[in-house]
């Protein structure tokens, strides 16, 4: 029983953490439909400059974080008004396209200005576990556990109530039905790309904490893809309880079926229940199902 | 009003571009390589010396951006800077050396298009490689081209002389360094009954290599087996393999893993208060484990095929002699540093034997006279033959105190 709650506490940690990047993804796709490939890259952007603020200027981590998110957000803005902005009206396809290019061109200028090896966090989360019980994790997951319940909340309300989170849905739904009703598609992207990049650095940082930051870190980028299309692409609170399914099966298959079919397996189930939820519910748990008449 | 906004826009990411560049310049933190610059690619062996007789070319694949950036990016480094070295003392034999060093960012079908290039167009006499994948890939070229061929991948089907004739491997194979841990933990083994050792390794062929291998030499020398456990390279979390181990309770646990993968299993044994001693292979080991695992890294075990810049070695007084000629210390660079000069000499030292005999053929009979090298205790020394391209099965173990690895044993084998 110990060992099952264990499994569980760090499933559902290590999860917290898959949602939280795969937060980037949901937020593009809500406004425009595309999905972003240089998610990967704006967390490592993220990561690399908060980590720079706090070594090379010494800032401390609150106020370097403060920083980082507030130049995530200037870079997001930034790509998006350069980069994307010409794809508005386009088909969806030459924008994700376009994001491919993106991430390539990100990673290149990440090797240029940081390098490749690997680098550390100066410790910020303390290393002493926190015991509850008979189950003992690690103060990063827990911080990252509270970090994605508060932004859930934060989207959520944002999305639900704000003049500006509802312009976003409505561009999603139909972006010439918004554009004939007033709204700024245009304002409506930058925002989303500068939101999508400000969790991303957040969950950059999280994970810069717990391994060490080099320029693979990016792949995290698209191995949580699968948990953004279980929880259903359009979906904050499905991508959430997408990441917790995901980190949860992986640390329970790991704990229980690799002792009996030879390692490995942790890696593999969470990917056999994505293709059979998919194959009941192809838009994901808590996705929009479109419904078109031809 | 359009254009002004457009304007704005893109002073804006000027700016952001120049932070950028003004930020990552100082204060990295973690050590590996930082502070060092890169050789470029296509970087050559530096100032060339009045040489009579002409050019030897060598070509080397480097991974200086790739997966194994962190690792691959020193060892570049003193490969191009033994090369440096020795043209600065005036060449081998009469030549210059031109190393020929090209990035292939840990891409198989990269290293192959760029060591076509070497081949036909460079006319390289030899060639310095890197990966487990690439090296693999490319054995049956490399023997049908008949180029000597010295990779960083130490995995024992590379020692098959018969299959492939011209790969030669400059330190102790994946399996040869397992069995002297083996060998290791059975000699020290104070309890009673036979040691129980547990193996922890990732699913790669990088990662299983010497696993069949050390199962075998365990039950040769009495020494129980008693779990395996695959962590994934780039695993957040080893909690529920550890916790599955754990059950087991072995007294010692092997790791091959590269430095993350390490990390994250040392972090997570600490806080689930494992006590097993963990032991990690080459690429498990070295000052990256230390800096990425902090105090869950005091303790540890590693194979330390090479030497630490911070060793008093005889064999260090050139690499610093070398060094202060460029204006930087022992300090500013790690161990894969000195195990890429350690490698690059041992290539020299074949060319060396070879004269002027300067084809494939003519290396390779060179590298094969190769006795007993003295590399200064920079590395173990290193025999080839005919029939025997292993080089070396002897390694140290260094165990982490404070902040850095203390050697707990001299060069060892099985």
């Amino acid at each position: 029983m110990d060992m099952f709650l264990q499994l569980l506490v760090i499933g559902l940690a290590v999860g917290s953490i898959y949602a939280l990047v795969a937060l980037g993804f949901v937020l593009i796709y809500k406004s425009s439909d595309a999905i972003n490939f240089a998610q990967g890259e704006f967390l490592l952007v993220g990561t690399y400059v908060c980590l720079t603020l706090i070594t090379a200027y010494g800032i401390p981590f609150i106020p370097a974080l403060l920083l980082t998110l507030i130049f995530s957000a200037l870079l997001g803005w930034a790509i998006e008004r350069v980069v994307l902005r010409p794809f508005i009206g386009e088909p969806v396809i030459s924008m994700i396209m376009a994001t491919i290019g993106l991430s390539s061109l990100m990673a290149g200028f990440v090797h240029l200005f940081w390098g490749t090896s690997t680098r550390v966090f100066p410790t910020i989360f303390p290393d002493a576990p926190v015991e509850i019980g008979p189950i003992v994790v690690s103060q990063v997951y827990i911080w990252s556990l509270f970090t994605v319940l508060a932004l859930l909340a934060i989207f959520t309300l944002f999305f639900k109530y704000s003049k500006m989170g509802i312009a976003m849905r409505a561009t999603a739904d139909d972006q010439q039905a918004a554009l004939s009703m007033g709204i700024s598609v245009k304002k409506v992207f930058a925002v989303t790309w500068g939101i999508s990049a400000i969790v991303s650095a957040v969950g950059g940082v999280l994970l810069g904490n717990i391994n060490g930051v080099n320029s693979s870190l990016a792949a995290i980028g698209l191995k949580v893809l699968p948990v953004a299309l279980l929880g259903g692409l359009d979906s904050i609170p499905g991508v959430i309880v997408g990441g917790f399914i995901i980190g949860i099966l992986e640390s329970l298959a790991g704990g229980y079926l690799d002792q009996q079919l030879g390692g490995g397996v942790k890696e593999v189930v969470p990917f056999i229940v994505l293709v059979l939820i998919l194959m009941f519910k192809p838009y994901g748990l808590f996705g929009k199902r479109e419904i078109e008449r031809v | 009003m359009g254009k002004r906004k457009k304007w704005a826009s893109l002073i804006t990411a000027g700016l952001l571009v120049t932070t950028l560049l003004a930020g990552c310049g100082g204060g990295q933190t973690s050590a590996p390589a930082s502070g060092t610059e890169a050789p470029a690619a296509g970087s050559t062996g530096g100032s060339a010396p009045d040489s009579s007789k002409g050019t030897i070319k060598i070509g080397g694949l480097f991974d200086e951006t790739g997966a194994t950036g962190d690792v691959g990016k020193p060892y570049a480094e003193g490969e191009v800077a033994y090369v440096d070295y020795i043209n600065s003392k005036g060449g081998i034999n009469g030549y210059t050396i031109e190393l020929i060093g090209v990035d292939y960012a840990y891409k198989v079908p990269e290293a192959v298009k760029i060591y076509q290039k070497f081949i036909k167009q460079d006319k390289v006499s030899a060639i310095l490689g890197w990966g487990t994948g690439d090296t693999e890939a490319m054995k049956e070229l490399i023997a049908k081209d008949k180029v000597p061929f010295l990779s960083a991948s130490y995995s024992e089907p590379l020692t098959n002389v018969s299959q492939h004739p011209y790969n030669f491997l400059a330190a102790a194979t994946y399996s040869d360094q397992a069995r002297a841990v083996l060998k290791w933990i059975k000699d020290n083994w104070q309890g009673s009954g036979n040691p129980k050792v547990a193996l922890i390794y990732n699913d790669t062929p990088f990662g299983k290599s010497p696993i069949e291998d050390a199962k075998v030499y365990a039950n040769e020398i009495g020494v129980d087996i008693v779990d395996e456990q695959i962590v994934d390279l780039t695993a957040l979390d080893a909690t529920s393999q550890l916790l599955n181990m754990q059950k087991k309770n072995p007294d010692f646990a092997i790791i091959q893993e590269t430095w993350g993968a390490t990390a994250t299993i040392l972090k997570d044994a600490k806080k689930l208060g494992i006590t097993t001693q963990f032991i990690g292979l080459n690429w498990a080991a070295g000052e990256g484990v230390i800096t990425l695992a902090g105090d869950a890294a005091e303790g540890y075990i590693g194979v330390i095929t090479h030497a630490f810049p911070y060793e008093t070695l005889p064999g260090m007084k050139e690499v610093e002699e070398y060094l202060a000629s460029k204006g930087e210390k022992l300090t500013d660079h790690n161990q894969k540093f000195i195990q890429g000069w350690v490698t690059a000499k041992i290539l020299l030292e074949g060319i060396k034997n070879a004269g002027d005999n300067l084809t494939g053929e003519g290396i390779k009979a060179g590298m094969e006279k190769i006795q007993n090298l003295d590399l200064g205790g920079l590395g173990a020394r290193v025999s080839f033959s005919a029939d025997n391209h292993r080089g070396t099965n002897q390694i140290r173990l260094g165990q982490v105190k404070g902040d850095r690895f203390e050697m707990i044993t001299d060069y060892i084998g099985y």
